[in-house]
């Protein structure tokens, strides 16, 4: 299968705290793919380094993005060389990537992510959420807006109908005029999800999705994860606590301790790997 | 069919309109003072009630042209594949309930009818009111919609002003000429200032702000040779068509205003030119600040607001989208600026003190973060109150002080909190689907 993400040797440290000590794995395409680990591990931020946010101190990070192949270290800038005052596409490069740079690039070539603790747009309504996600299919035509063309409803009103039916897929239809910030947890998980599904990732990240849902929720959550990967043709990289659910819908899993991967493979292959039970599954039995 | 039903529905609201204000504003409009006496004069009352029937006759066929371009949309691809429930309809947002627009558009209405009755005063008042709702609609963008706390504001508006009487000196820019130019400066500015404090937020990008500020004021008041310094400098008056609004034309053999009239000089005309445009002008903003509040610029205004971080996980570029709110907001204050000094003939560094950028604040905290009635209500609020608080003078900043104190308690999110934009789908007709 193709590889759709291939992250090479990854080390991030803060100050003293080895964060991550050259995590290797990638992620084919079309699959669930969950990433496990105690916490503090580093599952957060090998997150963090796929999305942008972070810049790894060293090691490589691939991904099949929609046009083409990305190297997102590179999105997120270099330092500065004076070489690059001289060469007109050295400082237009370092203008792009690390002044205007940064993570929204990552994004824009087809990454979407939740996050641990979730953020959605508080204050504004649930169906707002979903447009401003979708800046990138609406037209950026002030004068076309002001004077309400043709060619600026259309989009408009595309980008509407793909949030009232994304709304109506969450099952939030009726909550689109409420503020995002008054809906229950579990509908917030859900709106935070639906919200990068507006992007058209080709990958979309989930940090811990199921945190703070109960059982049931959380079997609903897990048909909707497998529903989202056919529809919408995405593949989908989680961050998982709850084990049911890794071991349900995950086709891949990667093991993550201390920041090293200490096993990869099959659910089946996981369960019954040692070290996993020693350093991590085993506390629970 | 139906276009007949519709004529036969303007002249009857034209009707309608047209018998409630001769009704209600009849009695208003037919006394006219002239010196001492009192005359009345039916025919005025009929002329201010034909005008606001036909106004209410042209408004309504805009509206329903508007009623006709909303287009019917259908679902895409995908709802079909998911069996959601159709969606098919037309969409229409409704951002202000009822109550604000007759708000509204009862104070354009006094606004334009104002002049008619006050006479100058009134509409100094008025030009200074409308210059702070310029100010209050431009840092409105900066702090109520992108969240970034601005204390210098004031160096844009004084940015304006200076680049008129400047402009006017050194480079022969006239008034209109100034408006563009002080706006694509300030908004320069603006941007340049927004550079170094990308990566700030909150109490740092405050101080940042009112640092750069005090730097504007700073230079204006020592930079003797180009800017007159604490002396200040002297302001063109604005002209139109090059008609100019002085008692001798300023120029050799120009023409001015009251000659090319044949009418007696009177500082009054000056005043109404200004007043006339500067309503203009905020008519224009606050459409524009409306509209852009619903696309995907102030979309992002906003979200940058709640979460930059979220922001930038959609592939919004935080930079751009800071840079455009400060450059926005900027130019509107440049724009404000250069009627100040139209209006005003002399500016000097005193006008534009950190306690103008505070006041800016309170007007867009006191309105409503965000919300464009509410800014517009403060800004006259707190302009207007003063002038008739005069007997008052020496307690105004107290007074000020203390209903600041007593609506924060009682209003925290402002006069008219920000309405979020609902949104009605309008189901198409069952006829409409064969
Ligand atoms: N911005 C940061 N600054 C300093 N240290 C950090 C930062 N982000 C993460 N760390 C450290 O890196 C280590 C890994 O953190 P990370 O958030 O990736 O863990 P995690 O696996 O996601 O844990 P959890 O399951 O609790 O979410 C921790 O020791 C944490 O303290
Ligand atoms: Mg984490």
């Amino acid at each position: 299968m193709k590889k759709l993400l291939k992250i090479e040797n990854l080390c991030v440290s803060f100050g003293g705290i080895k964060a991550l000590q050259g995590v290797t794995f990638d992620v084919e395409e079309g699959t669930i793919t969950a990433l496990i680990g105690p916490n503090g591990a580093g599952k957060t931020t090998v997150f963090n380094c796929v999305t942008g946010f972070y810049k790894a101190q060293s090691g490589q990070l691939e991904f099949e993005g929609k046009s083409h192949k990305v190297d997102i270290s590179k999105l997120l800038g270099s330092t500065f060389h004076w070489q690059q005052l001289f060469s007109p596409k050295g400082l237009k490069d370092w203008l792009r990537y690390n002044v205007f740079g940064g993570s929204h690039l990552v994004a824009q070539s087809g990454i979407a992510r939740t996050f641990q603790n979730i953020r959605l747009f508080k204050d504004m309504t649930v169906l707002e959420n979903l447009l401003v996600a979708q800046h990138q299919n609406v037209s950026k035509n002030v004068l076309a807006s002001l004077f309400g063309l043709n060619s600026f409803t259309t989009k408009e009103n595309q980008a509407l109908e793909r949030g009232l039916e994304l709304l109506e897929i969450f099952s939030l239809g009726e909550y689109r005029d409420r503020l995002a910030g008054e809906l229950s947890y579990g509908m917030q998980r859900r709106l935070e999800i639906a919200r990068a599904l507006c992007i058209h990732p080709k990958l979309i990240c989930l940090d811990e999705p199921a945190a703070g849902l109960n059982p049931n929720e959380t079997a609903d959550l897990s048909a909707l994860i497998m529903k989202i990967r056919r529809d919408f043709n995405v593949t989908v990289f989680v961050i998982e606590h709850d084990m049911s659910m890794v071991m349900k819908i995950s086709d891949h899993i990667v093991v993550l301790d201390h920041g090293k991967v200490i096993a990869r493979g099959t659910p089946e292959e996981v369960k019954s790997n040692r070290t996993v039970i020693s350093a991590y599954l085993g506390e629970e039995g | 069919m139906s276009s007949r039903n519709q004529l036969m529905d303007y002249i009857k609201q034209g009707l309608t309109t047209f018998f409630l204000s001769f009704i209600t504003l009849g009695p208003l409009a037919a006394w006219q003072l002239q010196g001492y006496e009192v005359s009345g004069s039916i025919l005025r009352a009929f002329r201010v009630s034909l005008a606001l029937a036909v106004l209410r006759v042209i408004i309504m066929g805009i509206n329903s042209r508007r009623q006709n371009n909303k287009r019917e949309v259908k679902g895409l691809g995908l709802h079909s594949k998911v069996g959601s429930r159709s969606l098919s309809g037309i969409f229409q947002w409704e951002n202000h309930n009822q109550g604000t627009k007759l708000l509204l558009s009862a104070a354009l209405f006094v606004a334009v009818i104002a002049p008619m009755f006050g006479g100058n005063y009134a509409l100094t008042v008025g030009i200074t009111a409308f210059i702070y709702v310029l100010l209050g609609l431009g840092l409105n963008i900066v702090v109520g919609l992108a969240g970034l706390l601005d204390l210098g504001f004031v160096a844009f508006y004084a940015v304006g002003a200076y680049s008129y009487a400047l402009g006017a000196e050194h480079l022969g820019i006239g008034f209109w000429g100034a408006i563009p130019f002080a706006a694509g400066l300030a908004a320069f500015l603006g941007c340049l200032l927004a550079f170094p404090v990308l990566r700030m937020h909150g109490d740092y990008l405050a101080i940042v702000t009112l640092g750069f500020g005090e730097i504007i004021r700073l230079i204006l008041n020592n930079w003797l040779e180009f800017t007159g310094g604490p002396n200040g400098i002297k302001a063109p008056y604005p002209s139109l068509f090059g008609l100019e609004f002085t008692r001798s034309a300023r120029i050799e053999d120009g023409t001015t205003f009251h000659e090319f009239l044949g009418i007696e000089y009177s500082s009054d005309y000056r005043y109404m030119f200004i007043y006339a445009t500067l309503l203009l002008v905020v008519a224009c903003t606050i459409f524009a600040v409306s509209k852009l509040k619903n696309m995907s610029i102030g979309r992002a205004w906003e979200a940058l607001r709640e979460d930059e971080i979220a922001c930038r996980s959609l592939g919004i570029n935080h930079v751009t989208v800071k840079l455009s709110a400060f450059a926005m907001g900027a130019s509107i204050a440049g724009v404000a600026g250069v009627f100040f000094a139209a209006y005003q003939g002399f500016i000097n560094p005193t006008s534009f003190s950190f306690f103008e950028s505070a006041l800016i604040l309170a007007i867009v905290v006191l309105g409503g973060l965000g919300s464009i009635p509410g800014v517009i209500m403060a800004a006259i609020v707190l302009t207007v109150l003063p002038e008739l608080l005069r007997q008052f003078a020496e307690y105004r900043i107290l007074i000020f002080g203390i209903s600041m104190v007593v609506m924060m308690i009682w209003k925290p999110r402002g006069m008219m909190a920000n309405v979020r934009g609902r949104l009605k789908v309008k189901p198409i007709r069952q006829s409409a689907k064969t």
